[in-house]
């Protein structure tokens, strides 16, 4: 039986809500009730040597604190955890970087707070400086850095950490796509071949299928529901979707933004504005959409992000870039979005939509729709091509030259 | 790999393995205060040469005013010598007092995103400083051979101030790093205190002046000061100034308990640093 790398036995933190005030006339007169939040309840959990555990959950449901507590920068306020092995914590990359300092010199601070030796930090340098691809620039101080160069250096340096349990949060998120592969492949690498353990927040259901092992579900501060991270992502996903189905669009509070105009409703109609039970690849379908605001505004933009189930952009939709400036808009009303020909293959769909006015974020839903689109013959051919993908037709044409 | 086993339980005491943690992060410490010195002089033409020009003209500044001006009476010391080893032993107090205890609250940032034990912050403060007290011990040192005075078997006395000088303000800024996270207005406070305390420490003129200012039988005081018997012990090892063992002993009291409950407050409020600040 292997050991256990991370062990749990019920967790918990909580939180004041009203913080005591530390004014002095706050204190005068203190509030007689304090509310307590538990952000985190009777969490047990045991992690095998070697695992990768991904942690997924709705925004709030604790799994950020989790990893605060896992990494000892908060206080459990009750239970205990044994973690069997040096631990590392990357919440952030690049903590404590100085802006004056160079690269190089970077390295070695950044390295040392996240609790390499300087020796480790000098066995592994050549490779770090090689990795983040900034050998160029590593003795030019971090102020001159672009912030793509800063993170790919911070990265770089955390990408070769040598405790022999790592807790992760998001930190993905961050950095263009390629090097974020490399990331990706790097940690890949070093939990199957170095048998690191790994726990590894993500909203990104695709990054926890492909680097976990396990996974759990977290909600509310509870530990909902474990198992593989196929079963888990399935969960999540089915979760998301009972809320985006069940809770209309105007009644969700998942959102961000200004709030100066809300999206109200988003569904695909006909021409004609009744609503569309079958969307089919090659039909007209219009997308219509309510919003709502106090006032007329000035430059709204729709932004609309459409795709697959699990992450991944497959094309937009947006009155701004097709060059449609819907001018004298009233405070509220519907617009539509007409598509000649649906583009999308079969499969399923979300759109994240977005409303700018003057290029400030008014409303912010993710899985603002759901939908699904049923085999249809796109270009009139016959041919229906794979039929399974999710992904768009491209009008073409052949010819011989 | 049973040596690197790590317990969290919400029942433990307070500060347990603190010292030990320290050992392990010594790196780190080093790493931060090597970070704050270099970062320093950075775009500065003068450099490094500014750890050396700054405490030259700041004796030359309180020549001029103490021994010229106010022409005050040293025992046959030259003033510029008397005032430089106050001064560079001040220094040292205040930069680990006011630096230490703003520590916390400027890398908050970094307390938020990862764990380490928080206490290497007002540590490292106070280990830049010495690069500065180096620098200053240095230019006493020239000035003591140039002048003539040479060294005895007292002058072992100075390295004994100075420890007593990083006892006494790092135990200070252990206090006011860790009260400053729950109130900010410490950090204004401080600046202006140690301020104060400058005037009421023997750095410009020597002891007597202010033992003699106070009413008879309160003499001892001024040494409720800590750094007002370490200077004077510092002057006693390389000058033979006058030097009351009962005031010595009321200073180092006074520093010695500062280190110690400002180590056990700091390690009460530790486990709360990061959702307080």
């Amino acid at each position: 039986m292997s050991k256990h790398a991370l062990h749990l036995e019920g967790i918990g933190k909580k939180y004041r809500l009203r913080q005591k005030s530390t004014s002095l006339l706050g204190r005068l007169n203190p509030s007689k009730n304090e509310d307590w939040f538990w952000a985190l309840r009777n969490i047990d959990l045991s992690l095998e040597e070697g695992k990768v555990l991904g942690v997924v959950g709705p925004n709030g449901a604790g799994k950020s604190t989790l990893l605060k507590v896992l990494s000892r920068i908060t206080y459990p306020s009750e239970g205990r955890f044994t973690a069997n092995g040096r631990m590392s914590s990357l919440l952030e990359v690049g903590t404590g970087f100085h802006p004056e300092l160079s690269g190089y010199d970077n390295i070695f601070l950044n390295g040392s707070i996240l609790g390499m030796t300087k020796t480790e930090i000098k066995a592994s340098l050549d490779e770090i400086i090689e990795f983040s691809g900034v050998e160029q620039f590593i003795h030019m101080p971090v102020k001159h850095y672009s912030s793509g160069m800063k993170v790919r250096l911070a990265f770089s340096v955390a990408a070769h950490l040598t405790a022999e349990i790592l807790l992760i949060d998001e930190v993905l998120a961050v950095g263009d796509a390629s090097f974020q592969r490399k990331c990706l492949e790097r940690m890949e690498d070093v939990s199957r071949h170095q048998g690191r353990t790994i726990l590894f927040v993500s909203h990104n259901m695709r990054a926890v299928n492909d680097l976990c092992t396990d996974a759990i579900y977290v909600d509310k501060g509870s530990l909902v529901k474990s198992g593989t991270p196929e079963e888990i992502t399935n969960f999540y996903n089915r979760s998301l979707e009972k809320k985006s189905i069940e809770i209309d669009l105007k009644d969700r509070k998942d959102r961000e933004g200004s709030g100066a105009f809300r999206l109200e409703s988003m569904r695909f109609t006909h021409e004609d504005g009744s609503p569309i039970s079958e969307l089919r690849s090659g039909q007209p379908a219009y997308l219509e959409i309510e919003y709502s605001g106090d006032k007329p505004p000035s430059a709204l933009n729709f932004r609309l992000s459409i795709g697959r189930e699990n992450d991944g952009f497959i094309a937009a939709l947006s009155n701004h870039l097709s060059g449609a400036n819907l001018s004298n808009l009233p405070a509220s009303g519907k617009v539509r979005c007409a598509l000649d020909k649906v583009p999308l293959m079969t499969g399923k769909y979300v759109v994240n939509a977005r409303l700018t006015e003057q290029n400030i974020i008014a409303d912010d839903v993710k899985r603002a729709l759901v939908f699904e689109v049923l085999e249809g013959d796109y270009f009139g051919s016959g041919d229906l091509f794979s039929t399974q993908r999710t992904g768009v037709y491209i009008d073409q044409s052949w010819e011989l030259i | 790999m049973p040596d690197r086993i790590t317990v969290v339980d919400s029942k433990a005491p307070l500060a347990k393995g603190s010292f030990s943690n320290i050992r392990k992060y010594r790196e780190l410490l080093i790493s931060l205060a090597v970070r704050d010195f270099r970062v320093r002089f950075v775009q500065t033409r003068l450099g490094y040469i500014w750890a050396i020009v700054q405490p030259l003209v700041l004796v030359f500044i309180l020549t001029f005013v103490f021994g010229k001006m106010l022409n005050v009476d040293t025992g046959g010391i030259e003033y510029p010598l008397f005032a430089l080893s106050g001064q560079i032993l001040w220094s040292y107090f205040s930069f680990a007092a006011v630096q230490g205890g703003q520590s916390l609250v400027q890398s908050q940032h970094m307390i938020r995103k990862i764990w380490f034990p928080r206490v290497v912050l007002p540590l490292s403060k106070s280990a830049v400083g010495l690069m500065d007290l180096g620098i200053g011990l240095l230019l006493l040192l020239v000035g003591v051979v140039v002048m003539g005075i040479g060294f005895t078997m007292n002058s072992v006395w100075i390295l004994v101030a100075i420890l007593l000088t990083w006892i006494a303000g790092t135990g200070i800024s252990l206090w006011t790093s860790a009260l400053s996270i729950r109130f900010r207005d410490v950090q204004h406070a401080l600046p202006y205190i140690v301020q104060f305390l400058f005037f009421l420490t023997p750095v410009a003129y020597p002891t007597g002046i202010l033992s003699r200012a106070l009413p008879e039988g309160l003499a001892w005081m001024s040494y409720l000061n800590p750094m007002a018997g370490i200077i004077d012990l510092s002057r006693f090892g390389l000058f033979n100034s006058e030097l009351s063992i009962e005031h010595l002993a009321i200073s180092i009291g006074v520093a010695i308990t500062l280190l110690i409950s400002g180590w056990i407050y700091f390690h009460s409020v530790e486990r709360n640093m990061a959702d307080t600040l």
